[in-house]
């Protein structure tokens, strides 16, 4: 471990203090495949913990906790053969598994559903601002996409999603 | 209207953040597993950083040993290419080997100066 252990220990406090968060946005990074999700958390931890992903403050620690976990749960995804036929150029197919939409089918199947007829980057912009309650500046330095990309996918995704919630083939609306 | 959408669709998302939370991983099994995982791999890391190392320097020594030996053969191979000065001859001296070599030579000095100083001698006699 090369950090030096004051500085493990103060991460440690607040990788638990944001561990519900980052579980969360795992799950989206990863198509809500919860065993993915949980391998690229822990793998982003690793990282963290054995120096391969360092802090240095120039955003906020939240804000790049979220960006080390995206990228370790996209190398996840690009690494999981059983999802390797269903890979475009940079990201993955959104169309959730039955098992997804049963796992959440109580409260937000319909969100779930929607969410995956989005584009990756909407869909990731939209659960950073939305589901974690960040700006759009936060959610493109995660996204590590200029402000104006994140706004243009927040804006088309927002009226996407709107559309889809108002189908009434779907799955309903969020509420 | 935008701000209406906007407050549905956070209602939507902190429900599926709300159901999420409740079935999220304990921290401290994922935390501590990866602290495991984190300490194994650098003990390997480590040795094999040692080996890379030791193989580098045994390498370096390999070079250099060659390195030595090709300069020390080369020194060998000039010193018996470029032959003494009280040795050498020049590459066109076959062309003055002649048959009246011996008429162009000039004549002894010590010859000459006896043969000029002998009649002299003889006159005085």
């Amino acid at each position: 471990m090369r950090a030096p252990h004051t500085h493990v220990r103060m991460d440690r406090a607040e990788l638990e203090r944001l561990h519900p968060e980052s579980w969360g946005w795992a799950l989206a990074c990863c198509a809500r495949d919860r065993d993915l999700a949980h391998d690229a958390l822990q793998t982003a931890y690793l990282r963290i913990l054995s120096g391969k992903a360092r802090y240095h403050g120039r955003s906020s620690f939240k804000t790049w906790l979220f960006g080390v976990i995206r990228l370790t749960a996209l190398e996840e995804m690009r690494r999981d053969k059983r999802r390797t036929d269903l890979m475009d150029d940079d990201l993955f197919d959104p169309a959730p598994g039955a098992d997804v939409l049963a796992e959440s089918s109580e409260l937000s199947a319909g969100l779930v559903a929607a969410l995956a007829t989005l584009s990756a980057r909407q869909r990731e912009v939209l659960h950073l601002v939305f589901y974690h309650d960040m700006s759009i500046e936060e959610a493109a330095t995660v996204m590590n996409v200029s402000i104006g990309s994140a706004r243009t996918h927040y804006d088309r995704g927002k009226k996407a999603l709107a559309r889809e919630l108002a189908r009434p083939t779907g799955r309903g609306s969020p509420r | 209207m935008i701000e209406r959408d906007d407050d549905e669709l956070r209602t939507a998302f902190h429900q599926l953040r709300g159901n999420d939370v409740a079935r999220a991983p304990e921290f401290r099994a994922l935390f501590e597993s990866a602290e495991r995982v984190a300490s194994r791999p650098a003990r390997r890391f480590a040795s094999r950083r040692k080996l890379r190392m030791i193989a580098a320097a045994a390498g370096l020594l390999l070079v250099l040993g060659v390195a030595h030996e090709i300069s020390r053969r080369g020194h060998v191979a000039r010193a018996a290419l470029v032959p003494a000065i009280t040795t050498w001859k020049s590459p066109t001296e076959g062309l003055l080997r002649t048959s009246d070599r011996e008429l162009l030579a000039p004549s002894p000095l010590l010859t000459s100066v006896l043969g000029a100083t002998a009649p002299h001698q003889r006159k005085g006699e």
